[in-house]
């Protein structure tokens, strides 16, 4: 490899701005582990984006050979059961692999992984994958599980009967990769080809000769399947069962919304704690003046605000990617077929929802797995409805100033309360897809076909990355997009200065203070007051900056000038009425536009963002106006 | 040879395999119930044209000679239902199924 002389000069530098050497493709059946080999492989050192154009998630990391110290480059493509796409997951991987791919040339190596417990089903790809003629590497991943479980396993045999290199990898294990990672580095690499000779389409009589192809090898090697262990027999039959399985979704479901806020109070406590020291600190090391105004009521009181959520943003991604990494949302998604039938939508779309809980953004970038166009349009357009993280400060603000700690029965009611909120967004999501799918997206039904994978335990470090991952992205957003808003907002509130002998605090004569009144005659009907109001305009670049919003404009309000706690003082000022109708806003929000962006890259039109908008505009003022009219006639003053 | 129709509740016979005289024996998996189990004949498809539903499920096992096993069914309406084939585990809707012919070895 040419590119091998300038690498060996800094063996040991895997950045991703290294010089790159060969490129590597991971390519395997859905659930094969391949991600998990990935990130063994790359460790943190990966970077996530799209593939241009259509939002299929690229992840991409490097590694170093030990022995040639070349830097390998890494893709890990989309699971794909075959080479002829069914989703859009799978034709990026199709396309990838073959050369196809407008912006991603075919790789030098691909490195096939294989279910160790599960042969019967993987093999047939690689047998597809060989056809093309492409240089290879297996990798037996899962090999221990096979193992352990008694599953008759001779790599030997069947790197013989393939003729392309096959090594045993164990993902979840560290050195569980050492094997690959040495025939990687040993592999002699040919000539870079970009031009891969596309097969002809398969018939069903050549399925049928690669199946029996599959069971020849398979009765060759001797690879023998033990009786399914009974204990996921066990557990399959009460998950799968028809009364006890929702029974457990419903427990599951409502778990995690209750640990969402009884779990995150300490941490949150202590974060609040040391934002309010910082603030202490800074006052009373700052001369007083606009800088240390900026400071204080600028950057802690609004980014410090947004701060505090991220052990409750950290639970809830906890929970979906456990669940998600022990093949239990498949089987949510069988559950809930027929039901989401009901409003038209596949059972497919409860993954893409779930998801849409922790942000509707990786939301709507799962429909990418659901093969009907329809059936995704739909469910992108209602993912917005799902209550997102981004949202959760705000609950949390309002549930914690107005609604009492208090229990009802066994349960919190803060919790309950806000386990209602997220109902609510689930029921009117439902109505919507109803009425779509009605109206303008009717279509024919498409096939539910969902493999439901072997349970397995969450790995610990997968877990963190993909937490980390998460977290990374939030405070990337506090440091950035929300950070730079506090200071525009700060700016808006404090300039032009108040008038000499001007009585009511400063922010009331600033920029600020006359647009939030002017957009006080739209939202007063719905019991919105002018610091409100403001705060829902920064709130368009992301719904959890208005908390920062808030934090701000009272900050700024009050007279004294150190970054205090929000909530006491909305719970003096508001009205219950007031709260709950900002509570009732936020179920339906339109303002996101990063989620609308993402919504017209994949619809690839504005029509789609724009009715999304339009819609939940409409919704959330009529279930504000309702909600407050109805507190008020009820006494909540 | 014989060619008997058995008049179940999904069966078309237009869906009947290609290449296979239809047997007594052979059901849609359409059809069965939680517990019951066999081999699968093959897939029936009008000659010369696949959809991609019947590719896909050729590629993920549905063929000749695979064991099956029917292991749960939703409720109500009993669809989609739960099948085990070769070493995976798919959920289908029941129409999904129509096309997938078995031979019984046990029913429940």
């Amino acid at each position: 490899m040419n590119a091998s002389a300038d690498i060996r000069a800094e063996p040991r530098l895997v950045g991703l701005s290294a010089v790159s050497g060969p490129s590597l493709s991971l390519v395997g059946v859905p659930n094969c582990g391949k991600t998990a080999l990935f990130n063994r492989l790359t460790g943190s050192r990966q970077k996530v984006a799209n593939y241009p154009g259509v939002t299929v998630e690229r992840k991409e990391g490097r590694f170093a050979g030990p022995s040639t110290g070349r830097v390998y480059r890494l893709i890990d493509l989309p699971g794909a059961y075959s080479l002829e796409p069914t989703s859009l997951d799978e034709a990026v991987a199709r396309d990838v692999i073959l050369g196809r791919h407008a912006s991603e040339p075919p790789p030098d190596l691909l490195v096939c992984v294989v279910d160790a417990t599960n042969l019967r089903l993987n093999l047939r790809l690689v047998l597809e994958l060989k056809r093309i003629g492409r240089p290879m590497i297996v990798a037996l991943n899962m090999s221990d599980v096979a193992k352990q479980r008694g599953f008759r396993l001779d790599r030997a045999a069947l790197e013989r009967a393939l003729g392309v290199p096959v090594v045993e990898t164990v993902a979840v294990k560290p050195g569980g990769e050492r094997a690959l990672v040495e025939a990687i580095d040993q592999y002699r690499f040919t000539e870079h080809q970009t031009h891969v000779e596309t097969p002809p389409p398969a018939t069903a009589a050549d399925i049928e000769a690669t199946q029996r192809e599959v069971r020849r090898i398979l009765d060759e090697i001797g690879y023998r399947v033990p009786p399914r262990v009974a204990l996921l027999s066990k557990l399959d039959s009460v998950v799968l069962n028809p009364i006890a399985g929702p029974i457990l979704l419903a427990i599951v479901l409502f778990l995690m919304f209750q640990a969402v806020f009884s779990w995150a109070r300490v941490p949150m406590d202590f974060i609040q704690d040391q934002i309010n020291a910082l603030g202490k600190v800074i006052g009373a090391t700052m001369p007083a003046g606009p800088l240390r105004n900026l400071v204080l009521n600028g950057v802690i009181a609004g980014a410090g605000s947004v701060l505090v959520f991220v052990p409750q943003i950290l639970i809830l991604f906890f929970f979906i990617l456990s669940l998600e990494d022990s093949g239990y949302l498949p089987r949510a998604a069988y559950m809930l077929d027929r039901l989401m039938g009901k409003v038209g939508l596949s059972g497919r779309a409860f993954i893409p929802l779930l998801s849409s809980f922790a942000c509707a953004i990786p939301g709507v970038l799962a429909t990418r797995t659901i093969p009907s166009s329809r059936d995704r349009l739909a469910t992108i357009m209602i993912a917005p409805l799902m209550t997102c993280s981004a949202r959760l400060p705000v609950y949390a603000l309002l549930i914690g100033a107005f609604i009492p700690q208090r229990s009802v029965g066994i349960f919190n009611l803060r919790g309950l309360v806000l386990f209602t909120l997220y109902m609510a967004g689930v029921l009117s999501a439902m109505g919507v897809a109803f009425a779509l799918k009605r109206t303008v997206m009717r279509g024919e039904e498409r096939p539910l076909l969902l493999e439901l994978p072997e349970y397995r335990f969450p790995n610990v470090r997968n877990l963190a990355l993909g937490l980390w991952e998460r977290l990374r992205i939030f405070l990337g957003r506090v440091g950035t997009i929300i950070l730079a808003l506090m200071v525009v907002l700060w700016f808006l509130a404090s300039f032009p200065a108040p008038p000499g002998g001007a009585t009511g605090p400063a922010i009331q004569y600033s920029i600020a203070g006359m647009l939030g009144r002017g957009l006080q005659f739209i939202f007063a009907p719905i019991g919105f007051n002018w610091q409100i109001s403001i705060a829902l305009v920064p709130g368009l670049a992301a719904r959890e900056v208005a908390v920062s919003a808030l934090g701000t404009v009272y900050a700024m309000s009050d007279t004294g000038d150190v970054a205090g706690a929000l909530a006491p003082v909305i719970a003096r000022s508001w009205s219950l009425a007031t709260a709950l109708s900002l509570l009732a806003w936020y179920v339906f929000a339109p303002q996101c536009l990063s989620t609308l962006a993402v919504v017209k890259r994949e619809t690839n039109s504005w029509r789609y963002p724009l009715i999304m908008a339009g819609y939940l505009f409409v919704l959330a003022y009529a279930a504000s106006f309702i909600t407050y009219h109805v507190a008020l006639a009820l006494g909540a003053t | 040879m014989r060619t008997v129709l058995i008049h179940t509740r999904h069966m078309d016979a237009a869906a009947a395999p290609v290449g296979l005289a239809l047997n007594p024996g052979y059901v849609s998996l359409s059809t069965l119930s939680p517990g019951s189990s066999g081999l699968v004949v093959g897939i029936g498809m009008a000659a010369g044209t696949m959809s991609s539903l019947e590719r896909r499920l050729l590629e993920l096992g549905f063929f000749s000679g695979e064991q099956f096993e029917i292991l749960a069914e939703s409720w109500p309406g009993r669809d989609p239902f739960v099948v085990r084939i070769g070493n995976t585990t798919l959920a289908l809707r029941r129409r999904e199924a129509e096309s997938i012919w078995v031979e019984i070895s046990r029913t429940r």
